[in-house]
């Protein structure tokens, strides 16, 4: 986990939770909670509005020391997620949909939603 | 859905037309340029998508594709920044795709979605005219370069939004209106005259000479004489460029990037001073996207070399080519450019390295040996300066020269001369491609350069006195022709040969021995 910071799996876990229970208020629906793919990826959360399919990755931190949680998404995060939300996509059939990429972060247990935060990357 | 934006390239002077494709689909989103874009387009992805937002439209999240055809065509430039907005706003159907193909797009986003100043405008309408495109959208800041294109319709907008607005027809924007050049062409705009330039009488006829006919000069004169105000001056003697003239700078200047925004075109003759500390590749041109160099950027106008040895050798030794052919071709393992190199060389230069032989003040004594003296006009080469036309020794000034003389000639009048003997060029060439007579070559030369029997003699005994080549005759003919031009001489005289030997003759090199 990122450079040792001061976080426990009970914390994480609480986080998703929080995250997921975020985006039901904001009228998402959450189809799936983390799905890991072995050497593909793994999506924290998939939720579904308005025909738009979204990708919600849970970034968790505590403390200013580590920076925004934000920044923890990193290219070969990204890469990875992408590659994780196309055999999402292959194996539930959601071809038709336009497919965002969110981050939920926390700092000090604060949520924060950011919307379409990063675009994929192909190739590379 | 897939929308098809016309933009346009630019390849040396050259345009050519891109097809850019922007095809939006469903699924995971992300937005890619193909077609060989350079990093500068490859970074239009952003700027496009913060330009697209604060405009309020949606960057909704699509897959995004984005072809910039034809694919071999390695791409430069940020040109293509608004083509690319408009393709994915007509893609994603937040704008009506019906009249994008009556348009060639052009511009550069800003973050907050204006449009930015592009470089290279000028000679990409004219090639686009060429081909047949007669309406262009392109940034405001590029109007006024493209006022003076006749025949076609250019459209200016201020942001992103109004450029949709009116490719919508919700909004209209009045074409950018055409500007003549004559009504900027004859205002005077030099802050140096020929008339503050107290006595040198014969560097100032040298001048006369030179800039009358297009010919090379080389200025040799103690430190102080007044050789680079000599040099300053020349502009103001020049004749006013022609419309095909200015366009030709305009264009070189355009691509360059160099373009005063409010004037968008160049209307008086270069001047240009590369530091003696000058590059090889920024002289010629060149580098890795063969970029034009000072040469070219002196296209119709001058080049000045202050202090001529101090250049680089092997520098200076690169203008042979272009002193003779007029153009420089840069070429480079991707591509190979053509660049008009159509200038005329003034040099100036000390006699020695302590810059006081020949000094007619004696307590400023030359101190260099002969030895220093030699190699010191030795760092010119003899086949560069076999291409120099004319030599003058510029003096120092008596102080009673200096403070007391009558203002001399103004430079309005010497160029009054000049556009005359200029006249009478153009008539004589007026069925050939140059416009000179330093552009002479051996058969105009034979034609235009008859001599007298007392003239045929004279250059003779030159030849054999001073050991001339026989590109210096060739050179000596055209300076003579253009001495009897001023005077308006149908026939070259005795006198006229003598001047124009006298000038050729008297070169650094020889002064010293």
């Amino acid at each position: 986990m990122g450079g040792g910071y001061p976080y426990s799996a009970a914390e994480g876990i609480l986080a998703e939770y929080q995250a997921g229970e975020m985006m039901r208020e904001k009228g998402y629906t959450v189809i799936a909670r983390n799905v890991n793919y072995p050497k593909i990826g793994e999506l924290d959360l998939v939720c579904l509005k308005d025909g738009l399919l979204v990708i919600v990755e849970v970034k968790y931190r505590s403390g200013d020391m580590a920076g925004d949680p934000i920044e923890a998404v990193t290219p070969s995060k990204i890469k990875k997620l992408c590659r994780a939300a196309e055999k999402f996509i292959e194996e539930n059939s959601f071809y038709d949909y336009d497919v965002r990429f969110d981050v939920v972060s926390f700092r000090d247990g604060v949520p924060e939603h950011i919307e379409d935060a990063f675009y994929g990357v192909w190739g590379v | 859905m897939l929308a098809s934006i016309k933009s346009y390239a630019l390849d040396g002077l050259n345009g050519y037309p891109v097809d850019i494709e922007v095809d939006t689909q469903k699924g995971v989103a992300s937005f890619e340029i193909v077609g060989l874009p350079s990093t500068a387009v490859k970074e239009a992805r952003n700027r496009v998508r913060a330009a697209i937002r604060n405009s309020y439209f949606d960057f909704t999240p699509k897959r995004t594709t984005v072809n910039l055809a034809p694919a071999d065509m390695k791409k430069e430039g940020s040109a293509f920044d608004f083509p690319i907005a408009v393709g994915f706003l007509a893609g994603t159907e937040q704008i009506s795709a019906e009249r994008l193909n009556e348009f060639v797009m052009l511009g550069e986003l800003s973050l907050d979605g204006s449009l930015r100043r592009i470089s290279g405008v000028m000679p990409i309408l004219i090639s686009a005219l060429q081909k047949g495109y007669k309406k262009f959208i392109i940034p405001e800041g590029n109007a006024a370069e493209a006022s003076y294109i006749r025949g076609i319709e250019v459209y200016a907008p201020r942001n992103l939004a109004d450029a949709c607005a009116f490719l919508g027809g919700l909004k209209e924007i009045a074409p950018v209106k055409h500007r003549l050049y004559s009504s900027v062409a004859a205002v005077n705009k030099y802050d140096v005259d020929l008339k503050y330039v107290k006595g040198q009488t014969l560097a100032k006829r040298a001048l006369e000479i030179a800039v009358s006919g297009g010919h090379n000069l080389l200025m040799c004169g103690t430190a102080g004489a007044g050789k680079t105000l000599l040099a300053k001056c020349i502009p103001t003697i020049m004749p006013d460029m022609t419309f095909e003239e200015a366009i030709e700078t305009t264009k070189i200047h355009s691509v360059a990037g160099i373009l005063d925004p409010e004037e968008g075109m160049v209307t008086v003759r270069p001047f240009r001073s590369p530091h003696h500390t000058a590059s090889l590749m920024s002289l010629i041109g060149g580098g890795s996207k063969s970029v034009c160099g000072e040469v070219s950027l002196a296209h119709n106008g001058v080049l000045f070399l202050d202090e001529m040895p101090e250049y680089n050798k092997k520098t200076l030794e690169t203008l042979r080519q272009p002193i003779e052919d007029g153009v420089v071709t840069v070429t480079r393992v991707a591509r190979s450019i053509e660049y008009p190199a159509r200038f005329m060389l003034v040099a100036s230069m000390n006699p020695c390295p302590c810059g006081n032989y020949g000094s007619r003040d004696k307590n400023k004594q030359c101190t260099c040996t002969y030895a220093e003296r030699k190699r010191y006009a030795g760092k010119i080469s003899g086949p560069l300066l076999d291409r120099i036309d004319l030599y003058v020794t510029v003096d120092g000034v008596e102080y009673d020269e200096l403070r007391s003389a009558p203002a001399g000639e103004s430079s309005a009048d010497v160029k009054a001369r000049v556009e005359r003997a200029r006249a009478i060029q153009r008539e004589r060439f007026s069925e050939e491609k140059i416009h000179v007579n330093a552009e002479m070559n051996n058969r105009l030369i034979e034609k235009y350069c008859k001599l007298d029997v007392a003239s045929e003699k004279l250059l003779e005994q030159a030849f054999r006195r001073y050991s001339l080549s026989a590109r210096s005759v060739t050179r000596i003919l055209k300076v003579a022709r253009t001495v009897a031009d001023i005077d308006g001489r149908e026939n070259i005289t005795v006198n006229d040969l003598a001047e124009a030997i006298r000038f050729k003759t008297r070169e650094p090199g020889n002064e010293i021995d």
